[in-house]
């Protein structure tokens, strides 16, 4: 992949991926299962941004980690607190918001188009 | 115990300075161990250092987690170099001063420069530049570690430098105190021929020091307050930074004349009690106070400077 869009992509996907673990976390679940979901929904998330970001977000209180033995091995649950709800609700106005900026935007592009 | 796991999460420790570190590795571990099953189907060093490198480097992982994390807050990248610039001139200026009149130059607290040749300062001037550059990246340090977001000044030498606001109004009944303070040292100082004592019994006070230093000392604390009232009477008919700055420059002038005493000193205090210990450590404390005054002064001062050519071009 060319290395500048690369730059460009994970910028956008910096906020996209706060959103998405937030949208994930209703019921509890670790940081290896979340992974799969993501590459189950066609989107790959590089495994040394996911945990960071999970760190960060628990010492936000967005959503609480909790310590679990299943079969046979430690592992780590997560889940989205109230405060986290919140949050998300208001992370996805701003998201539908942009989507509908950008589509306006592409839209008036394709007329500007047309009458040239 | 997977050797190849646990020298990685040790390299990745090295690079996390952060509280919970054991546990972030604790996760990285798991993880690891999860993924190298499944991609793999067994666990063994093999498979580790497969995923392991997979995973990425060392340093990598952990700076993920220090994203945010400054040492020095990027903003203050500009006053890192502007700072040490200044500083290495002031320490630059103390050398060639140092050098030229063979002695020892010292601004309390951070500067000491000692007395050597020329050759000798030009070695001394690089290790003075790593000195300075240290010195403002420790403070530029502790202001990014204090969180709290810091307007630093950043002087502009004379060109769109701020004004400063003036120094606090001078009143007549301050100044009617100081001389009181004035008048009672000094009608003390004519009677008795000192102002340090060592009883306080009115009708036989008996000096703390022999008579050659009594009379030194109290000139100079009398000298200190005539400056002190000098400076305030004249703000009242012009109140500006540069007057205290000139009293300022006069008082670090009179704490070096004391510091610089040309005797033997006897001290008739009580002998259990180490007069000259404290009244050293006075002495210091004292310095150390005038000379960031000064300093302060200096800088509001030069701002005030700068602001007034602004105005009159």
């Amino acid at each position: 992949m060319d290395p500048e869009f690369g730059h460009f992509e994970s910028e956008m996907n910096r906020g996209f991926l706060q959103l998405f673990v937030l949208g994930m976390l209703d019921s509890p679940t670790y940081g290896y299962r979340m992974l799969k979901t993501c590459e189950g929904l066609g989107y790959r998330v590089e495994e040394n941004t996911l945990y960071p970001l999970l760190r960060r977000l628990e010492r936000m209180e967005l959503i609480q980690g909790e310590w679990n033995v299943t079969g046979g091995r430690p592992r780590k649950f997560y889940v989205i607190t109230p405060l986290g709800r919140d949050v998300r609700v208001r992370l996805l106005d701003i998201r539908r918001a942009q989507n509908k900026i950008l589509e306006k935007l592409e839209q008036g592009n394709r007329e500007e188009d047309g009458h040239v | 115990m997977y050797d190849n796991l646990e020298n990685y999460l040790r390299e990745v420790h090295h690079f996390l300075p952060l509280k919970g570190s054991d546990e972030i590795l604790s996760e990285l571990r798991s993880h690891i161990l999860e993924r190298t099953e499944d991609a793999y189907g067994v666990i063994d060093e093999e498979s580790l250092g497969k995923a392991i490198e997979d995973y990425g480097s060392p340093q990598r992982v952990a700076e993920k987690y220090l994203e945010g994390c400054h040492v020095i807050s990027p903003g203050f990248r500009r006053h890192l170099f502007l700072y040490t610039g200044m500083l290495f001139v002031l320490h630059t200026a103390l050398t060639i001063t140092a050098w030229f009149f063979g002695t020892d130059m010292l601004i309390l607290p951070f500067f000491y420069v000692p007395r050597f040749s020329g050759v000798q300062s030009l070695f001394y001037l690089p290790m003075a530049l790593i000195y300075d550059f240290g010195l403002t990246a420790f403070v530029l340090y502790l202001v990014t570690q204090n969180k709290g977001e810091a307007r630093l000044p950043w002087p502009r030498f004379w060109k769109g430098a701020d004004k400063p606001s003036p120094p606090p109004k001078p009143g007549r009944a301050g100044l009617l105190s100081l001389l009181i303070g004035f008048g009672v040292v000094a009608a003390v100082f004519f009677i008795f021929r000192t102002v340090f004592f060592a009883t306080i019994d009115l009708k036989d006070p008996q000096p703390l020091f022999d008579p050659r230093a009594s009379l030194y000392f109290s000139l100079i604390l009398l000298a200190v307050f005539g400056s002190e009232a000098a400076a305030y009477t004249v703000r009242l008919f012009h109140n500006s930074h540069s007057v205290i700055l000139v009293k300022n420059g006069v008082i670090l002038i009179l704490l070096w004349l004391a510091w610089n005493y040309p005797f033997e000193i006897t001290v008739h205090g009580p002998e259990e009690v180490d007069v000259l210990g404290f009244a050293t450590a006075g002495l210091v404390a004292w310095t150390v106070l005038a000379a960031w005054a000064f300093l302060k002064r200096l800088t509001l001062s030069w701002r005030e400077g700068s602001s007034l050519v602004r105005e009159s071009e």
